[in-house]
């Protein structure tokens, strides 16, 4: 038996600090993700597909996506299992409830964990309910003694896989639990960084879904022949998240910094990247550092592209803190401010502060960037 | 600002017009030109007369005494340029005190203010005081309040440096530009600030409205899953109910069809040949058979009876004779009056228990005992041989008994001694052995009981004797009744009592017997006469029955019956008439079949009826081949339509409602919006609040510090005059002052070379105050420049104490501050002028020639 199981697609979820417009095209990239693993369902003739929960996100799902997933799996043609996860769980009235699914397609029940037979196997399969899993779920597991190979499809948090403690707040398991209790294996969702450690396989999100979502982003393609499970983690992921720094030193204009982007944004495959540019260094007072003007033409090469201005001005700061007229002991009155901060915020906003006051005595017109 | 040119039409006793330079101008002329004149109208041109100039003192005030001396019109014309070489013009009327300020245009442009406080922000006063040196009074600028405050804010924007009121202005002006107000910070209404937080605050709503909206939706879907099961329940009912009125009508089509053609086939049947029976005939033959089976029944039962009472009746027609013989022999009797024979029977009954009890036995007197009869006798004597004593009755009898008991003790004791040893009797004792007593005591106890025996017999003897006289008495009373009872039922008398008694009870007691039998012998001739009843009906019955039999026979015959044998004939006739009944019930069930076929087509033919049943077929079956096998099996239609028209209603409210539902469902999904785009939406704005209030508060702590940093400057303009001073001082003395020092008054002191000591300016010599002075003035018109613009300096003769070198420092101070400024020398000196353009190429000279000028 042959089963690709996918998770965590997270279809329709917002994507914060992007540019308008991107959002819905990098929503529309998932569901192009999540057809690309049915794809490769077909393309490795596997008897069934497992979808390990966070498919979509509840509170921001449309009618029209719903709709379309359930197209493409009715189109799909194969026996398909869903264990719903903590971002789309079942619920009375809910969106998978409103969804009229293909024949082909079951979701697994939430409070109880269900056993569905197949060809081969059997996969035991739960769904968030919008609480928590039950408490000693797999503790309290028994599983018959039929001689067939059980699996286990679940949306939780192995302690074998990564995870922060956010993660770690949703249903956290031990994968030595799921092996007592007799599973061969377990299919699951919820980290986003595929890995098959300990029994416990996550394919992660087949698209990673912000800057800090590294590693690899698959479905997984699992073999069980007997009692011998096999697995591989195929990659899907087309686009991928890098941060990155840009020195602009010494820069006076932003026609300079222009010339600094240019010789740094040469990514051969740039569509695919979202990349967040930092710039960084003390550039010259009068440098005008528009985000939106000075990335130009490179964001439309990129999937997309975040100037972050980390730019100090230069401000001649130590040679004013010298002098005797008002700059001076401006400078010098809002450096202590700096050094007395009692926190980061206060510290900043006195930098800033500093920034402006020296800008507007020397008569710039800019005089801090808001934008 | 500087003054360009000057049209006096009457000021004292100067008028024409003026041209200066916007740098130095030297004004030449000698005692009584005019050069006071011309140097108080150029203040003038800038402030006029205060009140108090206007104010008469003494007859006459300041702005009197400088109008015109020979009536020409009080006033001139200013033009002047400012610091953005604008040009304006000052009208003056001093008569009237009455100003115009012009603009290039020639737009009339006053506002109220003096031009020097337009263009200079400087009162007169502080005017006079810092930019005018009149050679009359020269001392050091004095302080005023509102001079303070002009060098505080002076000294806070030092050459090069932008004043600190363009400073905050800018940041006043970024804080407008995002928005934010410049009092308190607070978003402006009309800012870039307050329509992000609007926008956010709508789109905060709209995500709510769209999150509430999402909430109605899950309910919605959970009522619409529920109304779709329910429809999909209704459905499923109504397909049910609908096949099987479907079945209902196609068994019930299939029984009409069936009965209709049985019916058809039964109106379809004829009656068949048979014999008639008359109406009449049948009703006689009924009739008579009728009353034949009553009559037999009738008869049955009377013989019955009869043969029942036959033995009854000579039962009682024997005890009839024997109840005869009876009374017959009891004749003699039958007129015994028996009236009495109660009472006698009771007397003689009395009589008779007195007969019984006998005559009363006297019981014989109890005989006395012999040996008691000689105690008697003897008792005086064997009392003396015991005791002399006589005791009281009771006394005695206590003593008695008290003596037998003790006697008898005694005489224990005594056999016992006896026994122990023998003794010898006293008299007593012989004595009483010969009564065959122990004691006397004794002796008296049984002549007492032997007393009270004879007593009672006695008592008994006498009763006996009264009551044997009481039975005599009552047998004569009651012989008495029993004679006058006799007598009254007249008795015969032959005989004693007895026997006349006797003779009449017993005839009393057959006569009473003779009447008993005569009462049962009615009684019997009574049972007799209805036993015999039951034969006489027997009888009637068998004549009535014989008739009856005759008149069966007679309607037999009309039919051609054979009465001979009443059953063979019944027989036959049951035949007939069955006969007849069926030929009438197959006449009558032929057409009942052809009315039945009628109503039950109706308007309809058994054709249509069949076509009817194939299409109902036809219909069950399609239904079943697309629903499956739903129907129930039941009897009959009725009520399947109503309920199927109720299903439907049902069902039909039902898909309203589901559809409703949806539609709901998707008007609310709709609502609901794209939230995704919402929050990303959302979060820049956040975001970019967050910069603009971010911005906004370093830019109000750099405000406040640049505030705070000015009046802290402020607060230290003497440095910047005592620095000016120090630099300029020692030139202009020639070296021999170079430590100078401003206080906050202004007051200045210097430090004298020879004792290294402070002095005040004022104490020094005229040139050299006059030198320090000039600096001080210079070095604070310089300090007000950047705020109150470059005031022209008007300094008359400044320099009329001065040496040659120190002149020509003096004058050069003066070039040099003439680059920044309008200066006006006033001098009586022609040889200034030479030296003036040396040390200031392009310095103007005005010559002013006398009185006689004017």
């Amino acid at each position: 038996m042959r089963i690709l199981h996918l998770a965590d697609v997270h279809l329709d979820r917002p994507f914060v600090g992007f540019s308008s417009g991107a959002g819905d095209r990098r929503r529309r990239e998932l569901f192009e993700a999540f057809r690309r693993c049915l794809e490769l369902a077909r393309e490795h003739k596997v008897d069934l597909v497992t979808i390990g929960g966070d498919l979509w996100e509840e509170e921001h799902v449309q009618a029209d996506t719903r709709n379309s997933v359930a197209h493409e799996l009715g189109e799909l043609g194969l026996p398909v299992l869903i264990a719903c996860g903590n971002h789309d769980y079942l619920r009375p009235g809910g969106s998978y409830m409103r969804t009229i699914w293909p024949l082909n397609v079951r979701v697994a029940p939430r409070r109880t964990l269900t056993e569905y037979p197949y060809d081969g196997a059997s996969v035991w399969a739960i769904s968030w309910g919008g609480q928590e899993l039950p408490d000693n779920l797999l503790e309290r597991v028994e599983l018959p003694s039929d001689g067939r190979t059980h699996v286990l499809l679940i949306h939780g948090s192995s302690t074998s896989a990564w995870f922060d403690e956010e993660s770690a707040a949703y249903f956290p398991f031990d994968p030595a639990v799921v092996r007592a209790a007799g599973f061969a294996r377990c299919l699951a969702g919820h980290i986003h960084e595929a890995s098959d450690k300990e029994g416990v396989v996550y394919p992660g999100s087949p698209e990673p879904l912000g800057w800090g979502e590294g590693g690899r982003h698959c479905v997984a393609l699992v073999e069980i022949a007997g009692s011998n499970v096999s697995v591989e983690l195929l990659d899907v992921n087309e686009k991928r998240y890098e941060d990155r720094e840009l020195d602009c030193s010494g820069c006076g204009s932003s026609a300079e910094i222009e010339t600094q982007l240019a010789n740094e944004l040469t990514d051969q495959d740039a569509a695919n990247v979202f990349l967040r540019l930092h710039l960084v260094g003390e550039v010259g007072p009068d440098c005008v550092i528009d985000p939106g003007v000075v990335a130009g033409q490179h964001t439309a090469r990129y999937a997309a592209l975040r100037l972050v201005d980390a730019t100090e001005p230069i401000l001649d700061i130590d040679s004013r803190a010298e002098r005797k007229g008002l700059d001076g002991l401006l400078v010098r009155r809002l450096r202590e401010q700096i050094e007395d901060a009692g926190s980061e915020r206060d510290r900043h906003l006195a930098e800033l502060a500093l920034q402006a006051g020296l800008r507007a005595l020397d008569g710039r017109d800019v005089i801090l960037r808001v934008d | 600002m500087w003054i360009e040119r000057l049209e006096i039409e009457g000021f004292r006793r100067l008028s024409g017009k003026f041209e200066f330079e916007s740098t130095l101008t030297l004004v030449i002329g000698d005692n009584e030109a005019g050069k006071s004149s011309l140097h108080e109208s150029l203040v003038r041109a800038l402030y006029g007369f205060s009140s108090g100039e206007r104010r008469r003192s003494r007859g006459s005030s300041l702005h009197e005494r400088r109008a015109p001396w020979d009536g020409r019109g009080y006033g001139l014309v200013a033009s002047v340029r400012d610091d953005e070489a604008r040009q304006w013009r000052i009208e003056w009327d001093f008569a009237t005190h009455r100003t115009r300020l012009v603009d290039a245009l020639g737009n009339d442009v006053s506002d109220g203010d003096l031009p020097g406080e337009r263009f200079l922000d400087i009162g007169l006063d502080d005017f006079r005081q810092v930019c005018c040196i009149d050679q009359a009074d020269l001392a050091a600028v004095h302080r005023s309040p509102s001079l303070g405050v002009a060098l505080e804010e002076a000294v806070v924007n030092v050459a090069g440096e932008t004043p600190v009121e363009h400073a905050v202005e800018r940041l006043n002006d970024f804080l407008r530009s995002i928005g934010a107000r410049v009092d308190n910070l607070n978003p402006s209404p009309a800012g870039k600030l307050m329509a992000l937080i609007r926008e956010r605050g709508e789109l905060a709503e709209k995500l709510r409205a769209a999150e509430e909206a999402r909430a109605k939706l899950v309910d919605l879907a959970g009522e619409l899953a529920l109304a779709t099961e329910e429809r999909d329940g209704f459905l499923t009912k109504q397909e049910t109910t609908r096949q099987t009125l479907l079945l209902a009508q196609l068994t019930d089509l299939e029984k009409r069809l069936a009965d209709a053609r049985q019916l058809e086939e039964q109106a379809a049947k004829g009656p068949t040949g048979h014999r008639e029976v008359p109406d009449s005939v049948r009703e006689e033959v009924t009739a008579a058979r009728d009353r034949l089976r009553a009559l037999g029944e009738q008869l049955v039962d009377a013989q019955k009876e009869a043969g029942v009472v036959g033995e009854a009746v000579g039962d009682l027609e024997k005890k009839q004779r024997e109840l005869l013989a009876r009374v017959d022999a009891l004749a003699p009797y039958a007129d015994i009056d028996d009236s009495a024979r109660d009472e006698i029977q009771r007397a003689w009954a009395q009589l008779e228990t007195l007969a019984s009890e006998g005559p009363l036995a006297l019981q014989e007197a109890p005989t006395r005992d012999p040996v008691l009869e000689r105690y008697r006798r003897e008792r005086d004597e064997l009392r003396s041989l015991m005791s002399p004593r006589e005791p009281s009755q009771v006394t005695r009898v206590l003593w008695i008994s008290l003596v037998v008991l003790t006697l008898g003790i005694a005489w224990l004791v005594r056999m016992l001694v006896r026994r122990i040893r023998p003794s010898n009797p006293t008299p007593l004792e012989d004595r009483l052995r010969e009564y065959g007593v122990a004691s006397v005591e004794e002796l008296d106890v049984r002549v007492a009981q032997e007393d009270r025996q004879i007593a009672d017999a006695q008592a008994v003897a006498k009763a006996l004797q009264g009551q044997q006289s009481s039975h005599e008495s009552k047998e004569v009373e009651l012989r008495s009744q029993i004679d006058v009872a006799l007598q009254h039922v007249k008795a015969p008398t032959a005989g004693n009592l007895e026997e006349r008694a006797r003779a009449y009870l017993t005839a009393s007691v057959r006569h009473g017997e003779r009447r008993e039998h005569e009462t049962n012998l009615e009684r019997v001739r009574r049972e007799l006469e209805q036993a015999k009843s039951p034969a006489r009906d027997r009888d009637r019955l068998l004549e009535e029955q014989a008739a009856a039999g005759a008149r069966l026979r007679a309607a037999y015959a009309q039919l051609a019956i054979e009465g001979e044998d009443l059953d063979s004939a019944e027989v036959e006739f049951q035949r007939l008439i069955a006969e007849a009944a069926t030929h009438q019930e197959s006449e009558e069930q032929a057409k009942r079949s052809a009315a039945a076929l009628r109503s039950l087509l109706a308007d309809e033919t058994l054709e249509s009826l069949e076509r009817e049943v194939h299409e109902g077929r036809r219909l069950y079956e399609e239904h079943r081949t697309r629903h499956g096998e739903l129907a129930e099996k039941v009897e009959r239609a009725t009520g399947l339509s109503e309920e199927l028209a109720s299903l439907d209603t049902r069902l039909q409210g039902q898909i309203d409602r589901v559809a409703s539902l949806r539609t709901q469902a998707e008007t609310l999904e709709e609502e609901t919006g794209d939230p995704a785009a919402v929050k990303e939406r959302l979060a820049e704005l956040d975001e970019r609040i967050a910069r603009i209030e971010e911005a906004k508060e370093a830019v109000s702590i750099a405000r406040k510090s640049l505030i705070e940093a000015a009046d802290e400057l402020k607060r230290e303009f003497a440095p910047h005059l005592n620095a000016a001073l120090r630099r300029d001082l020692e030139r202009i003395s020639g070296g021999r002052y170079s430590e100078a020092f401003v206080d906050g008054d202004l007051a200045v002191q210097v430090a004298v070379p020879e004792s290294a000591q402070l002095k005040s300016a004022d104490d020094l010599s005229r040139a050299t105050k006059d030198q320090i002075f000039l600096v001080q003035r210079l070095e604070i018109a310089r300090l007000l420049a950047p705020t109150k613009g470059t005031a022209p300096l008007l300094l008359d003769d400044p320099f009329a104490h001065y040496d040659q070198k120190r002149l020509r420092y003096g004058l050069e101070l003066i070039g040099e501050a003439a680059q920044e400024r309008q200066i006006i020398l006033f001098s009586e000196d022609p040889a200034l002028a030479e030296l003036a353009a040396e040390v200031c190429s392009g310095c103007g000279v005005i010559e002013l020639e006398g009185p006689a000028a004017s």
